[in-house]
């Protein structure tokens, strides 16, 4: 390497030094950092103190001895209570972006082809209910379907039913608001994949002798794949982590890893219990997220 | 108003019964505002008299002010951190640990609320322990929280702009003998300050709508508008909470309006630059 | 210069680069990107007051030469000097230099008074100075009563012409145009190629500019510099580098060309006699070359040097039977595609000097094709 070269090499990261250091430390600090903290206790135990688990390391006769307890991974192993809440999480989670896929899809699919001022206000009117909140928009839905909600209301006066369908407090309930409110995560980078389809490869398609199905499976879909995972990982990775969707519309028939680790943690105050569950759901996760990152770091990057 | 030929009938079908499915239950929630009974499914008559109510109710008062001040906060703050990670994403050449960087960056984009909220009070409990600081749990640390992941979200809408802005314009002024401070103050921000000022406003709602990580986060005498909504909302309907609903959506509604006014004159002027 | 363009001059009328030593040196420029050479060993020498055209295919490292001038790129070795100073690690605002970037990459949020004013700004300069340059500049280059008008609300010839302005305004020792006519269409770009011609001529700024369009280089260049895979291979006048390429690749680029290839028989002091399997008589040129016998070579022959008719001519070398297989009719002249006995297909241009001449000759004509020993060119690589 030339002389000249490495003092290039040195400055230029030099001038931008200010500009990388403070959200670099930012995020180091509070985003990767506490992860750590989080497998650290994962490894303690319970303990009624102040904070509530054992010390990760500590002076026993002026010796340093170190404290690690697999005992937290070995109770979620035995205990039936947390296979099941991760595999139905896994399970609701997938059912829901399957669901978000097929009915988001299509619309993506004709905002992308508008044109104009018409395609800024659907896409606004994509993303407007998403800005609202998100706990009002969950409460709606218990309005609605209550045994004495809206929606049976309606139905009996019509005499369609007798007594009211129970919707509130099962899995239903629980698609319903996970679709409700993820719908537009996956709408909006499948839109934005799909808007950059040049039509004029449809036209050769059909040029070519393509039909309307032909084209779609062989021309939209495969070049429109990289918005479609994006979307689907979108909903797919907080839905399996979601809270207050399972807990307001679920009730206690639905069980879900974030309605036990907040039970863990509120409710039983055993930290290290909810550290290890939040562990084993970030390794569980961490495919996706992978999947994920590389999709979205290739878009915000600039490509040249 | 025209549809493009190219629309198929059937995304047309998608496209109604998909809006039809997202905003009936918020009609729905906001003509029952309105409602004068105190039975939340039963029409009453008209009456405002919930909004009223709502007003009177102080803590849900204090709940609102204190997460007006933590939204303002948390989106200024992101928007500034934000625009950096986007000019590191954007603008400054590989170095090593780059990728390590859009990581962190689009991590906390699909990172369930209840990790992020979990893992920072356990850093916040560690950090009071060793270093007694912070002492408190509070507006300080839930904002912290809102930062970190509102920050992401900035992130992403600024280096989409940044990504398009002619590369051309910031080496023709540096070319013309400004500083890249310069450069960056009087040509890249004037520039892209609508998408500036439209992720302001997605991290202010980020924030505002935020009920796990506030939980997690905060203190015992802190309390968030949504925590508030969420321990009414447990209990059961209140048509209180209608009234705060519908406040929520058409507020939301006139932000939303005018951030859609602001990038389509953005985007109208840059189509007339093209 | 034309009396027809609308710009007055004010400067001298004619581009007299002088002849004294480079005015901007560049000695072993090279750069690579991730150890790809985009730049190849280049020397150049550009003269004082002269327009000078970097002319190659995209990929021929002619924009990374010109980012390198500007500062935008330092070089990975080598020396750019400005009357004998280094200018290595001078970042971009620090240099005498502006650039004309192919988009314009106008401020879309200034008007075009500050547009133009942003460079003298950065530079410190009292409200009234730049207040009457601006003035001055817009004079120059008839936008005046555009002043207030923002980029988006201009032509594109306009757009360009502010584009200039904005850099003519500073002064700058060196003028770089990337691509000047890139973003024009083909109408326009002929009237302001003689336009900004006409500008720069009377402001006398030497001038570096980047194109793949040879038209353009020969329109507005004094000299014009060849490049291919990051090297230079000729530089010389527009009429040097046309009539006299030194290699295969400057031939064929500038132009059209056939080429035959053969090994020399004999080289005396005032002709060279070649031999090749695509000719059944000897290839003569009327000029030495230095060269040795068995050593070899290229003939050139440009479509227009070449005369086709269906007698045999009178002279016994330069000149092939052979069929005309395609006629292209272009109005002023047809271009004729004659397979040889050889089987080498040569190009022809014909003037259509009087109406129907296109049609003395047609498809399937047995003809002869001939050319004068001072019309070919002999290439050594």
């Amino acid at each position: 390497m030339s002389p000249a070269r490495r003092k290039i090499a040195w400055r230029l990261p030099g001038q931008y030094l200010l500009v990388v250091i403070p959200p670099y430390i930012w995020l180091l600090l509070f985003f990767v950092i506490p992860f750590a903290i989080v497998f650290k206790i994962s490894l303690a135990e319970s303990a009624i103190a102040q904070p509530p688990y054992t010390a990760f390391y500590e002076y026993v006769e002026d010796v340093l001895t170190f404290r690690v307890s697999f005992a937290n991974y070995l109770f979620l192993l035995t205990d039936s209570l947390y296979f099941d809440a991760y595999v139905s999480s896994l399970r609701i989670a997938a059912i829901s972006t399957l669901i978000c896929l097929v009915v988001g899809y299509p619309i993506a699919y004709g905002i992308a082809r508008t044109q104009g001022p018409l395609q800024s206000l659907l896409l606004m009117l994509v993303i407007l209910p998403s800005w609202t909140s998100f706990l009002v928009r969950i409460y709606a839905w218990m309005g609605l379907l209550r045994n004495n909600g809206i929606i049976n209301s309606v139905l009996m006066s019509l005499g369609v039913v007798d007594e009211p369908i129970r919707m509130m407090n099962t899995e239903f309930a629980v698609y319903i608001g996970i679709v409700y409110t993820y719908l537009p995560f996956l709408i909006l980078p499948l839109y934005a994949n799909l808007v950059k389809l040049d039509n004029r490869l449809l036209e050769a398609a059909t040029d070519l002798g393509a039909g309307p199905v032909s084209r779609f499976l062989r021309i939209t879909l495969p070049l429109s794949m990289g918005g479609v995972i994006a979307g689907c990982m979108l909903v797919f990775i907080p839905v399996v982590g979601e809270f207050v969707i399972p807990e307001l519309l679920g009730g206690s028939e639905t069980l879900m890893i974030g309605k036990v680790l907040w039970g863990e943690f509120f409710n039983n105050r055993d930290w290290p219990v909810a550290s290890a569950v939040a562990t084993v759901m970030l390794v569980l996760l961490l495919i996706p997220i992978t999947l994920f990152h590389r999709y979205q770091f290739r878009e915000m990057e600039a490509n040249d | 108003m025209s549809a493009a030929p190219g629309i198929p009938r059937f995304s047309k079908i998608c496209l109604l019964i998909g809006f039809f499915f997202l905003y009936a239950p918020m009609v729905v929630l906001i003509v029952y505002s309105f409602n004068d009974s105190d039975r939340v499914n039963i029409w009453g008559g008209f009456s405002n008299r919930w909004y009223g109510e709502l007003f009177r109710d102080e803590a849900m008062m204090s709940a609102l002010w204190m997460s007006l001040r933590l939204a303002f906060a948390s989106a200024t703050a992101s928007v500034v951190l934000g625009m950096l990670a986007a000019l590191v994403l954007t603008r400054v050449r590989n170095f090593r640990s780059k990728t390590l960087f859009g990581g962190m960056v689009t991590a906390p984009l699909v990172m369930p609320d209840v990790i992020i909220g979990l893992s920072l009070l356990l850093l916040f409990v560690g950090m009071a322990n060793t270093f007694g600081w912070p002492a408190q749990r509070g507006f300080l640390t839930i904002w912290i929280a809102h930062v970190t992941f509102c920050m992401a979200f900035v992130t992403v809408v600024l280096s989409s702009r940044l990504r398009e802005l002619d590369k051309s314009l910031e080496e023709a002024a540096m070319d013309l003998g400004a500083s890249r401070l310069g450069t960056f103050f009087y040509i890249t921000l004037p520039i892209i300050a609508p998408a500036l000022a439209s992720g302001w406003l997605l991290a202010f709602t980020l924030s505002l709508d935020d009920l796990v990580i506030a939980s997690f986060v905060a203190g015992p005498s802190s309390t968030t508008l949504p925590m508030v909504v969420f321990s009414s909302v447990r209990l059961g309907l209140s048509p209180q909470i209608n009234a705060l609903a519908a406040l929520l959506i058409l507020a939301v509604s006139a932000a939303a309006m005018l951030a859609y006014l602001l990038t389509l004159r953005d985007e109208r002027r840059r189509h007339e630059q093209a | 210069m034309t009396e027809t363009t609308a710009i007055t001059l004010k400067g001298p009328t004619s581009r007299a680069p002088s002849e004294a030593a480079g005015y901007i040196e560049l000695v072993g420029v090279s750069k690579s990107f991730d150890g790809i050479l985009a730049v190849n060993n280049v020397d150049l020498t550009i003269r004082k007051g002269e327009l000078f055209a970097l002319l190659g295919a995209s990929g021929c490292g002619k924009s990374t030469l010109l980012r390198m001038l500007s500062g935008f790129e330092q070089p990975t070795t080598g020396d750019i000097l400005l009357e004998g100073r280094s200018l290595t690690g001078l970042p971009a605002n620090q240099r005498p230099f502006n650039m004309m970037f192919q988009s314009y990459a106008l401020f879309p949020h200034m008007t075009v008074a500050q547009n133009l004013a942003f460079g003298l700004k950065q530079e410190g300069k009292g409200k009234r100075e730049v207040e009457t340059r601006v003035a001055e500049m817009l004079e120059r280059v008839q936008m005046t009563a555009y002043y207030k008008r923002k980029p988006h609300q201009l032509s594109g010839g306009q757009q360009q012409r502010i584009a200039l302005a904005r850099c003519l305004i500073k002064r700058p020792k060196l003028l770089l145009l990337d691509e000047p006519m890139g973003a024009l269409d083909k109408k326009l770009r002929t009237r302001m190629q003689l336009e900004v011609a006409n500008i720069l001529e009377s402001v006398g700024v030497t001038c570096v500019m980047v194109t793949h369009d040879q038209e353009e280089a020969m329109t507005m260049a004094n000299r014009i510099a060849i490049m291919d895979g990051g090297r230079i291979l000729q530089v010389g006048t527009p009429d040097e580098i046309y009539e006299q390429p030194n290699c295969r690749y400057t031939a064929e680029f500038i132009g059209s060309v056939n080429v035959f290839d053969g090994v020399i028989v004999d080289d005396e002091v005032n002709y060279v006699n070649i031999a090749s399997p695509q000719a059944r008589n000897t290839l003569h040129i009327g000029h030495g070359i230095s060269g040795f016998a068995g050593q070899p070579v290229s003939v050139a022959v440009r479509p227009e040097k070449i005369q086709i008719s269906l007698e045999r001519p009178a002279q016994p070398f330069n000149c092939e039977a052979g069929e005309v297989d395609d006629i292209a009719y272009l109005g002023s002249h047809s271009v004729y595609h004659v397979k040889l006995e050889s089987g080498m297909d040569v190009s022809v241009t014909a003037m259509n000097d009087e109406r129907w001449a296109g049609e003395r000759l047609t498809w399937h004509d047995k003809v002869w094709v001939y050319w004068d020993e001072h019309s070919a060119v002999v290439l050594t690589s």
